[in-house]
């Protein structure tokens, strides 16, 4: 009888271990967790940590410098990318990376993928599934390898669905086509590297939140998408708060320092070196007197403080 | 009986769980299987489909518009690498079984995760190139996406290509760079194609991948993929198509071949390429029979290839 059971335990384990150990196309929320183990906080049901919608908000007026910087102060030196065309020039926008890579068909490949897509139930064609997994505040950031030509992610229907889901727009390194019509989708902002007329021609999506390149940066699902004059900066989730934060304080000195020497309070070397304990003081007398040019709560300033040694 | 249980469930439980945790950077056999379904052949312990060793070497001497001639035939147009590559020995065609491999620009939370993955697997390299270097098999070429890097993107040195040299007996496909040209160029049984040569060590490169599918410029490649690579490009053939292929390409290299000869000897008449009636085919059927060096493949494949050359070509 004990063999038996044993039996048939040990056939059900190996049937366990002969089914997919996950899906090969969507990331499972557990492949999601094993590259961003640092995040503590609130996920998405797919596993992408959940910045908070504050942070996302304020993340938009951050300086692409100064969240270079302080991602390269923290090792991260790879999170920047430039050399792009965007619907609405100048005007900034910042979210949640949902992310999407592409690769040139190949019909075996593909088979297996739209066997996949068949057995949770996806319809629609491949490029369409990724879209509908977004959230609002997503940003939908998909590697097309560049491609422009017969390369084109989405057109103006895609489009307006990207902006029913997500209420935001699209980091693509590939193409689009209908850039009128995109551009015509009040509230949505995208970049891409070149308009084309084509359509998407052997091209296949083979995973979706999975870590992806663009150009120059990596990216994970969950990270901040800063998308502004001059490119685009993707945060790690677990640094968001800091990145952002130490971005804010860096802008509230500057703002301080053009009000004192403007002023007269203190000349140009005063603020351009250390600051001594007399100009800190002051700082903080000005910070104290201007609240709404802090955007940050009293904690995080706190905590910004501590970080910056005042 | 209940106690057995319990006893035996947290036990599966803890089994089952290294394979789904820790199996990111090193693709998991069943993500391999499941690229690859249609493979029926030997496989290696790491799930790869593995071609037979005479089926590596009858495609080396096949060109790269037969090989993409047939898979273009089997609905397969993105194959085929050209462009600017390098070549240590281009005068000698190199073939192999892919094993891929992916970098991407570093990032510290993501090597950090990496690096708990080689530790859980006990490998005993877990440097971003030593790793998959540690994995690979004779008979193996090292296909790896580096996103055409030049400066700080050499994959490997004269020391690291002594070893893949040493593993492999074959070389190594990299959209990346490598150092130490001149030495790598002196190993023995070695051959590599890469896109530039640079002094430059390699920095801020991570690995992601080891045998996922992966892209080489316009070219999608899984593992186990038959690479042949001469000085016009590389191409990587589907493993389950790859007997196919070769015997096809090998089918149209002997009736060129077979014209060639006719054209030199004046007996084509002014057709130089077409003309291709029952009767040619009769006389290309004689010529391999007195002629049976020239034939790699069994006098039955011939006779198939032969009955399917004659009749009219669908496309897929």
């Amino acid at each position: 009888m004990k063999n038996q059971i044993l039996k048939t335990l040990l056939v059900s384990m190996s049937m366990l271990a002969a089914l997919p150990a996950g899906a090969q196309v969507m990331m499972t929320p557990q492949e999601v967790r094993f590259y961003t183990p640092e995040w503590k906080g609130e996920r998405f049901a797919d596993g992408r940590p959940k910045v908070s919608d504050d942070l996302v908000r304020r993340a938009v007026n951050i300086s692409l410098e100064e969240a270079w910087g302080s991602l390269r102060g923290l090792g991260f030196n790879n999170q920047f990318e430039s050399r792009w065309q965007q619907i609405h020039e100048g005007q900034a926008f910042a979210g949640r990376a949902l992310t999407a890579q592409y690769m040139p068909l190949r019909p075996d490949m593909n088979k297996a993928l739209e066997s996949e897509a068949k057995r949770l139930g996806k319809k629609g064609a491949p490029n369409i599934w990724p879209i509908n997994e977004l959230q609002p505040g997503d940003i939908y950031v998909a590697d097309g390898y560049g491609k422009v030509a017969n390369g084109t992610l989405i057109g103006d229907i895609l489009g307006n669905s990207i902006y029913a889901k997500s209420k935001n727009g699209f980091v693509f390194d590939g193409s689009v086509r209908d850039l009128q019509g995109l551009s015509q989708i009040k509230g949505m902002n995208g970049l891409f590297r070149e308009a084309d007329p084509s359509f998407i021609q052997e091209m296949q999506m083979s995973e979706i939140n999975g870590p992806i390149r663009i150009g120059r940066a990596t990216v994970l699902p969950g990270d901040i998408v800063v998308a502004k004059f001059g490119g685009v900066v993707f945060i790690p989730a677990y640094l968001a708060e800091t990145v952002i934060t130490q971005s804010e304080f860096v802008a509230l000195r500057d703002a301080f320092s053009h009000h004192v020497v403007q002023t007269g309070q203190f000349g140009p070397a005063e603020m351009d070196t250390a600051w001594t304990p007399t100009v800190k003081a002051a700082f903080l007398r000005w910070v104290e007197q201007n609240p709404d040019r802090v955007p940050m709560t009293k904690a995080q300033f706190q905590e910004t403080l501590r970080r910056n040694k005042f | 009986m209940k106690k057995i249980a319990k006893f035996i469930l947290p036990a599966a439980l803890v089994l089952s769980a290294p394979s789904t945790v820790h199996a990111q950077v090193t693709t998991s056999q069943e993500r391999i299987r499941y690229y690859t379904s249609d493979w029926t052949g030997d496989r290696f312990p790491d799930g790869r489909p593995k071609l037979s060793g005479a089926l590596l070497e009858r495609a080396r001497s096949m060109t790269m518009e037969d090989l993409w001639d047939e898979l273009r035939r089997l609905g397969y147009n993105n194959q085929y690498e050209g462009g600017d590559w390098h070549i240590l020995h281009a005068e000698r065609p190199m073939v192999g079984r892919a094993m891929t491999t992916q970098y991407m620009p570093t990032r510290p939370d993501i090597a950090a995760a990496a690096k708990k993955e080689g530790t859980a697997l006990r490998l005993t390299n877990l440097s971003d190139n030593g790793w998959p270097i540690s994995l690979l098999q004779q008979g193996d070429v090292w296909v790896a996406d580096g996103y055409g890097k030049v400066v700080e993107g050499t994959i490997i040195g004269s020391n690291l290509g002594s070893a893949i040299a040493a593993k492999t007996k074959a070389g190594f496909v990299f959209d990346a760079a490598i150092r130490d040209e001149a030495q790598n160029a002196e190993h023995p049984n070695f051959n590599g194609w890469y896109r530039a040569q640079d002094p430059s060590g390699w920095a801020q490169m991570q690995l992601m991948s080891v045998n996922a599918p992966i892209h080489i410029g316009r070219a999608t490649v899984l593992p186990g993929d038959l690479v042949v690579a001469n000085k016009q490009g590389v191409i990587f053939v589907p493993a389950p198509l790859a007997e196919t292929i070769v015997s096809r390409a090998e089918f149209t290299a002997l009736r060129d071949a077979y014209n060639f000869e006719l054209n030199r000897s004046g007996r084509n008449g002014t057709t130089f390429e077409g003309g291709w009636d029952a009767a040619k085919y009769r006389a290309f059927s004689e010529w391999i029979r007195k002629n049976p060096k020239l034939l790699k493949m069994s006098p039955a494949s011939f006779q198939r290839l032969l009955t399917e050359a004659q009749q009219p070509r669908t496309n897929p």
